[in-house]
């Protein structure tokens, strides 16, 4: 079996999927890529399994040995620096393209161009044991990855048989995922308690600009805004479930967006919910940057998720499993 | 509003795939019961609430034709259907002072000493509401109205796994180690939580369950694997 060796970890990198799906009512959060268009495509491009195991790189991404001739691919943010090194030469990963790999070449995959996640997949996947179904890495919970945990430097990756050949690339794949991924408002749907809010704190979502902050993470994406007004309450709520992309509105007036390692129930108010389709975008925001909210209909929500697949089907269609 | 919502039972986009069906407190959980044990291929969740019982749908199911569904399944459910019966969990906890911070705050919130919030603890019966925040995290039910404490207003940057906490009229018990805000007041040397294990927790929604006192060297004996628990 390949194994690729970590000589760089990167600032977060952890082992994902499309996630833990069940285990909600046992309080387990789905965990899986933050965004799962990206790792898609980028399974694809490679004949993988949509839910083949690849890296989450966050900010800064790892400095990767491979050991055997294989063949890798980069999605979501943009990496410039992304390069492989041999003794001999220096070639440049191009994005969201299938790129081959030499045994003993060294990837380094560097700084992440503008936004905060890109995604490394690997022919074959990364073949570590599941976990309650899934490869999803969830640090708090201890669960998935390698022991529950990030990458570390001299971390050993197996990697599978590579079951197919490699795509040919459609010309308008990339155009379309860079727009998928940078849209200019997050669509939002209504959600448990928006009714509870007032007119003006629902119209104020979608009026105002607000800024992510640093302690922004997997668990949440936490903004900075003019305060919000909490329904009136005469105390906190009972613990409901949650769900990927819902805005929560703290004591204080602020929103965060609950992310994919999310606590499975809570107890603030739900403002409204990102739309499913908008949940790659979502998880390439950084630290300070601007966001604002539109509101859609549910039907017009499902429409948008419907047809993002069947562009993504006609550009890039999944990987057939062999006869 | 959903044109689809009945008086009976209101329902809540909680996003274009997921609703919640409110229902009293009591009907929550033979309401999960009876969806989930059904297993259909458009449900990917189910999860109960204190209040509410979400339901999300995959991700190309049709979501109103999975909720017409939901309804007649629950509006066909006798109004005094009951939990399927379980047996009567007997948790062991102990309340050596080492493992119980809150204890002292606790009973003074009470007016009680420490030892009449013991004994009134652990003669209370208690039911899983849900489970949730973290995996195998259990909401109980069943806490003496005397007991009940409000949280600490900030939370406690690490709190040890085992731990058993009151928040105000809820008792919780911490399979990790994590940040929390409840007022602990013991802890069991059980595994919440185990992969390994199929249910990987310990507690479904809707066990009952009772706890009963250990003292420190039977709480150590069990937390190191030296002896097991019944």
């Amino acid at each position: 079996m390949a194994v690729v060796r970590v000589i760089e970890a990167g600032m977060f990198t952890a082992i994902q999927d499309v996630g833990r799906i069940g285990y909600n009512s046992l309080g387990v959060p789905r965990s899986g890529a933050a965004d799962a268009l990206s790792l898609i495509v980028g399974n694809r491009l490679l004949g993988n399994d949509d839910n083949a195991a690849a890296l989450e790189c966050t900010l800064l991404g790892p400095t990767l040995a491979f050991d055997r001739d294989c063949c890798v691919s980069v999605t979501g943010a943009a990496c410039a620096e992304a390069r492989v090194e041999t003794d001999a030469h220096a070639q440049s990963i191009e994005w969201c393209s299938p790129t081959p790999i030499k045994a003993g070449d060294v990837l380094t995959l560097g700084r992440l161009d503008g936004s905060a996640r890109a995604y490394l997949c690997i022919a074959g996947g990364i073949d570590i044991e599941p976990m309650l179904g899934s490869r999803a890495t969830c640090p708090h919970a201890n669960l998935g990855g390698l022991q529950g945990r990030p990458l570390r430097k001299n971390d050993a990756l197996p990697i599978a048989e590579p079951r197919s050949s490699l795509r040919s690339l459609s010309s308008g794949l990339q155009a379309w995922l860079r727009d998928e991924l940078r849209p200019p408002v997050l669509r939002i749907v209504p959600s448990l308690h928006t009714d509870d809010f007032s007119a003006e704190a629902i119209q104020q979502l979608c009026e105002s600009a607000f800024t992510v902050r640093e302690q922004s993470s997997r668990i949440g994406t936490r903004l900075l805004g003019d305060a919000i007004a909490p329904p009136p309450r005469v105390q906190e709520l009972d613990s409901e479930p949650t769900v990927e992309g819902a805005i929560q509105i703290t004591g204080d007036g602020q929103a965060i967006i609950l992310g994919p390692d999310r606590p499975t129930t809570g107890g603030y108010p739900i403002a409204a919910c990102v739309i499913a389709a908008d949940l790659p975008a979502l998880a390439m925001l950084r630290p300070r940057d601007t966001v604002h909210f539109e509101w859609v209909s549910l039907d017009q929500a499902r429409t948008i998720a419907v047809t993002q697949r069947a562009e993504l089907d006609a550009l890039l269609p999944m990987t057939e499993a062999p006869s | 509003m959903n044109p689809l919502q009945s008086d009976a039972q209101p329902v809540t986009w909680a996003s274009e795939t997921a609703f919640h069906i409110h229902l009293h407190a009591e009907r929550v959980l033979p309401c999960f019961e009876a969806i989930a044990q059904l297993s259909l291929p458009e449900i990917e969740d189910v999860t109960p609430g204190s209040h509410t019982l979400q339901i999300r749908t995959a991700p190309h199911a049709d979501a109103d034709r999975v909720l017409r569904r939901a309804l007649d399944i629950i509006e066909n459910l006798a109004g005094d259907r009951a939990v399927t019966p379980r047996q009567v969990m007997s948790i062991p906890v102990c309340f050596d002072p080492a493992l119980a911070p809150d204890l002292d705050s606790v009973a003074q919130h009470a007016e009680m000493s420490t030892r009449a919030v013991l004994e009134a603890f652990v003669d209370a019966a208690y039911a899983v509401r849900l489970l949730g925040f973290s995996p195998g995290f259990p909401y109980l039910a069943g806490l003496p109205i005397e007991l009940h404490t409000p949280r600490h207003p900030q939370p406690k940057p690490r709190v040890r796994a085992g731990s058993v906490g009151i928040a105000g009229s809820q008792v919780g018990i911490y399979p990790q180690a994590t940040p929390g805000g409840w007022q602990i007041i013991g802890a069991t040397p059980l595994r919440l939580f185990d992969v390994t294990k199929e249910p990987p927790s310990l507690f479904q929604p809707g066990d009952a369950l009772s706890f009963q006192p250990i003292d420190r060297a039977t709480f150590d004996s069990l937390a190191a694997g030296h002896t097991s628990w019944p």
